[in-house]
């Protein structure tokens, strides 16, 4: 017997199976979940990117007045782009306008009196010629005849119209485009000395038999628990107009690219040590040996063997600080004294200027470097998983004192710099007037009696943390189910995945600035969450929604794939074995979800200092604004109010995760 | 294809007065542009043991999930007791299954597991409690209630996927390669156990295995696939005694191949003219002489003249010890020194006094040779 010969399907129509009400209620969960990305996403997204190609004009050509003399008579009418060449009223960039920008018809007549018995006609010479009289909007090709005294209050108003301008502006505004360089500059400063500090640190956990590791590991840490912008305020403290260290600097000032590298290093090292510590995990100590054997030097085999294998968490590590650095807001805003970065040009051109269109703008070339450090980053973790699956026998370091020693100081030192940091925070926090009154007090901690929103802007952000970790948990964790645990739907499910990962891509900054243009327009339906809590939470978990879907994503795979068709042909519902089995075996996944969501919904700054309002301000908000308003104290007791609530969130995990462990999950233990 | 409709004289089939109970029409499926199920067409009987046999990536998973639904055929029918279920979702079909990482809910008492199918079908508490009770008996775990999967064995917890398998009766049971994942000893323990169990319940089986032993020992028939295509169907004696092809030749058992040619109704093997009785072979066609180790008989030698009674002298180049007989490495002139292997008894080893160098005459019987078109692959 020979295979057959013909080697093709035959023609005709491919099985499909019917959908059972299991099938079509996962795909409507993942319906709502993607609608959900959409809309809290995509569509902010899409709206943002259009309005980057907006802009508004006065069209001069489009309108035409007819003046009479004092006896009533009307001369020859004449377009106001005709009057302006001859006159050279409004400049080009005068022409150049906002969506609510206006140009008052008497401009174009030098000699107007109200007073006079003059009578003016005006009439738009194409169909969309729109200008005000007082408040009403005309728009009309018929000619409407005022007297002087009404003619007055006749103003022009910019057409929209649609293309690069807005861009073609930026690139040409040198002061915009340095924004570029500085943003550029202190990311790749910050990112060299993030990965060459961490990766001494994993190296050291790893690599040596110093003490103190777990002390060691508890400290590095520390930084994620504390909003961005904190470092910024211990540094003014140390180094700033009155810093105690002032003198160290040699008169270089810490306001500007030396203040936001260092707060950088100090804010990005944990996340970069825990990308780092995994690629240095998986390393063979077979390899080691071999080495060893065939009499490397330990010069060499570190450049042979630890390098190479740890070579994709270095790139990784690299790409996710410069990310965090470029995209970071606090920092800059802090500490950044005159020095423009892109982050800033954003809040400026918002908040500052109400420039919206050039915000989203600017939000548009930030994009840019996130998205592809995003794409960068994602093709290096997928080779590291590829590692990780291998099997080897995990290294186990040999005492060496030298070597040990060399590693507690390095280790120390870095240690030194963080506990210091935060230590100088409390400090602040706790001197009564630095630095004339060195007595403690509790007087910083007083919040109400400062701007930013006192102690309720700190309940607002227990209130969104909670909501964030207890809903968003419920999102994210569900989504990934549903898209990993179904079958068939290849293009509903790829889709989903691609809306799920999108937000890692997005700063903080320009999602914020997304939902403005999105949620604060009255013809959105959803309008009506604009100002609220709901909005912040939506923001939140959105904007952390991708970390949250990879671990529950790593969670699921782990579980045994066979579960589902064992459940369905047992005639048992889905959701039956998803809460019995894969709920309380993915628990521990579930917990660290949550508390990420926590931690980050009462440290970020940046994806909601656009759309918080008054009754919505929040503590991370609040340091920024104390410190903003030159109340540096208060910011600080206000930043170490978020460290208190987020260590003891922390403890509050481990012991539940503990106590959870020990009461459901008895058959993790033979 | 032919084959696939073969092996109809197994006494547990049913005949031909009453319809099969899984009938299989047209199967195609396509990974891509991967062919993994090539036109297949199979009937199983009801209460029939039968056994997917092949090497990796033969295709009979593939078959065994398209009959689960959980990986639907691209082309063809499949019929459960009459109805046709080609597209109805897994939920909706009768089966229970059982796989080889067993799939236990690891968070979930052995009892609880056991129970995971009865419950949601209104029944009372006690009932379930008492099918339990019943299953747990009927695999031999009855102390096990209480435990967690992994405070058991492999095989014991092997036994409970069945028992979780089997307790909403299902109309067909799949096992897929249920046994790969234990200890040997284990293995051949359960072997016997699962098939008692099947004749028992009378529930139609279908499992897959690479194991050509474990498929022996248990099926009433066996389905050995190779390259998406059925190779032959039958009970385990026909397959070994008279494989349809070449492959289920060697796949099944083991066996020597001598390549040789066709003419006037025998093959040459070297200087010997062996008659064989295979049809539709014309002279000059190249062929693949096969026989199995255990069919080739030992006699003393006898010097030159030993072709003349239709025995071939051969020398012993090596011999290993396997318990219960000699595994012997034969090579002889007369046979165009193709080495060939034989399994000789402690008895003929004993009286002819074999050993590594010495010459003996062979023979190979007529009805154990089996001539098959083309070369060995």
């Amino acid at each position: 017997m020979t295979i057959s010969a013909n080697d093709t399907l035959p023609k005709g129509p491919s099985i499909r199976l019917q959908l059972d009400r299991d099938a079509i209620i996962k795909r409507a969960f993942m319906a709502v979940i993607a609608l959900y990305l959409i809309v809290a996403l995509a569509l902010p997204l899409y709206t943002m990117l259009s309005k980057s190609f907006v802009t508004y004009g006065f069209d001069l050509s489009r309108y035409e007045f007819q003046v009479s003399d004092e006896a009533g008579v009307f001369g020859e009418p004449v377009t106001a782009a005709a009057i302006n060449e001859t006159l050279n009223i409004v400049t080009k960039d005068d022409l150049l306008s906002s969506s609510d920008g206006r140009l008052s018809a008497t401009e174009f007549f030098p000699d107007f009196n109200f007073r006079s018995p003059v009578k003016y006609r005006i009439r738009g010479t194409v169909p969309d010629a729109p200008y005000l009289v007082g408040l009403d909007l005309q728009n009309s090709t018929d000619w409407q005849e005022y007297d002087s005294g009404t003619f007055r209050r006749i103003n022009l108003r910019p057409v929209k119209s649609v293309g690069p301008q807005n861009y073609v502006e930026y690139f040409s505004n040198p002061t915009l485009f340095s924004s570029i360089e500085n943003s550029l500059f202190i990311a790749v400063i910050s990112t060299i000395i993030t990965v060459g500090l961490s990766f001494g640190f994993a190296y050291a956990l790893s690599r040596s038999c110093m003490r103190f590791k777990g002390a060691f590991k508890l400290i590095a840490m520390m930084p994620i628990l504390v909003p961005s912008l904190l470092p910024g305020i211990a540094l003014i403290y140390l180094f700033g107009n009155q810093g105690i260290l002032k003198s160290l600097l040699l008169g270089q000032s810490i306001y500007g690219p030396l203040g936001i590298v260092i707060g950088s290093v100090f804010f990005t090292f944990p996340h970069a040590l825990i990308i780092i510590s995994t690629a240095l995990s998986i390393a063979d100590q077979r390899q080691y040996e071999a080495a060893e054997s065939l009499r490397a030097s330990k010069w060499r085999t570190f450049w042979t063997v630890t390098i190479p294998g740890a070579r994709y968490g270095l790139i990784s590590a690299a790409f996710v600080t410069f990310t965090l650095v470029i995209t970071d807001f606090g920092l800059p805003k802090v500490i950044g004294g005159q020095y423009n970065v892109l982050a800033i040009d954003i809040y400026k051109q918002v908040i500052g200027q109400q420039n919206f269109e050039m915000g989203a703008v600017v939000s548009v070339v930030l994009l840019i470097p996130a998205v592809l450090a995003f794409i960068v980053d994602r093709q290096v973790q997928k080779k590291q998983v590829s590692l990780l699956s291998s099997r080897s026998v995990p290294y186990q370091p040999k005492p060496n004192r030298k070597f040990d020693l060399a590693c507690l100081v390095w280790c120390g030192a870095i240690a030194f710099f963080i506990v210091g940091l935060i230590a100088i925070c409390q400090m602040a926090a706790l001197i009564k007037f630095w630095p004339y009154d060195l007595s403690l007090s509790f007087n910083n901690y007083a919040f109400d009696r400062m701007d930013g929103g006192g102690w309720a802007a700190y309940q607002n952000s227990i209130k969104l943390a909670l909501l964030t970790a207890v809903i968003g948990t419920l999102i994210i964790f569900t989504g990934a189910y549903m898209v990993e645990k179904s079958d068939g739907f290849k293009f509903g499910r790829g889709v989903f995945q691609f809306l799920a990962m999108l937000p890692m891509a997005v700063p903080g900054m320009v999602l914020g600035l997304a939902y403005i243009f999105f949620f604060n327009n009255p013809a959105n339906p959803l309008n009506a969450i604009y100002g609220t809590m709901t909005i912040l939470v939506i923001s939140t978990v959105t904007h952390f929604y991708t970390v949250g879907h990879l671990t529950a994503l790593t969670a699921l795979k782990q579980i045994d794939a066979e579960f589902e068709p064992v459940a369905s042909s047992l005639r048992q519902p889905f959701y039956k074995l998803f809460s019995r089995v894969t709920v309380p075996v993915c628990l521990p996944a579930i917990l660290d979800i949550s508390i990420y969501l926590f931690v980050n919904a009462m440290t970020t700054v940046s994806a909601v200092v656009f759309i918080y309002s008054t009754h919505t301000a929040l503590a991370s908000v609040a340091v920024l604004n104390m410190d903003d308003a030159g109340d540096i104290a208060p910011a600080a007791a206000m930043g170490m109010m978020i460290f208190y609530t987020n260590a003891a969130a922390r403890l509050l995990h481990m012991l539940a995760s503990r106590r959870i462990l020990n009461h459901t999950q008895a058959w993790r233990t033979r | 294809m032919n084959a696939a409709s073969a092996g109809h004289a197994n006494p547990t089939s049913v005949g031909g007065d009453s319809a099969p109970f899984l009938q299989i029409a047209g199967l195609w499926k396509a990974f891509g542009d991967f062919i993994a199920l090539r036109d297949v067409n199979l009937d199983i009987a009801a209460g029939e043991f039968v056994c997917f046999l092949g090497p990796s990536g033969c295709g009979k998973t593939t078959l065994l999930r398209a009959v689960a639904g959980l990986d639907p055929q691209s082309r063809g029918t499949i019929r459960q007791g009459g109805n046709d279920i080609s597209n109805l979702p897994p939920s909706k079909r009768d089966y229970g299954i059982v796989f080889q990482s067993y799939a236990l809910f690891p968070n979930l008492t052995v009892r609880r597991n056991i129970a995971f199918g009865l419950e949601n079908t209104n029944r009372p508490k006690a009932e379930i409690d008492a099918r339990v009770a019943e299953l747990l008996d009927l695999v031999g775990l009855p102390e096990q209630a209480t435990k967690y999967p992994a405070q058991l064995s492999g095989g014991q917890q092997q036994r409970i996927a069945l028992a979780r398998a089997i307790a909403i009766k299902p109309g067909l049971l799949l096992l897929d390669e249920p046994l790969s994942a234990l200890d040997a000893k284990v293995r051949v323990h359960l072997r016997h156990e699962i098939k008692e169990l099947q004749r028992k319940l009378g529930v139609t089986t279908i499992m897959v295995t690479h194991d050509q032993e474990e498929a022996l020992s248990m099926a009433d028939r066996m389905v050995v696939m190779n390259h998406g295509v059925i190779e032959q169907v039958g009970t385990p004696t026909e397959i070994y005694r008279h494989p349809a092809s070449l492959f289920v030749a060697d796949f099944v058992g083991e066996t020597n191949k001598i390549v040789s040619t066709f003419s006037q109704g025998t093959v040459k093997l070297g200087e010997v003219a062996l008659k064989t009785d295979a049809k539709n072979l014309t002279d000059g066609t190249a062929v693949t002489v096969a026989i199995r180790p255990e069919d080739i008989l030992p006699h003393a030698a006898t010097g030159d003249n030993a072709a003349a009674g239709g025995l071939l002298p051969v020398t012993i180049t090596d011999m290993e010890f396997l318990g219960s007989f000699w595994r012997t490495h034969l090579q002889g002139k007369t046979l165009g020194n193709t080495p060939l292997v034989a399994n000789f008894s402690m008895n003929a080893v004993r009286r002819l006094n074999l050993k590594t160098g010495a010459t003996l005459n062979i023979e190979l019987p007529a009805d154990r040779v089996l001539v098959f078109a083309g070369s060995p692959e």
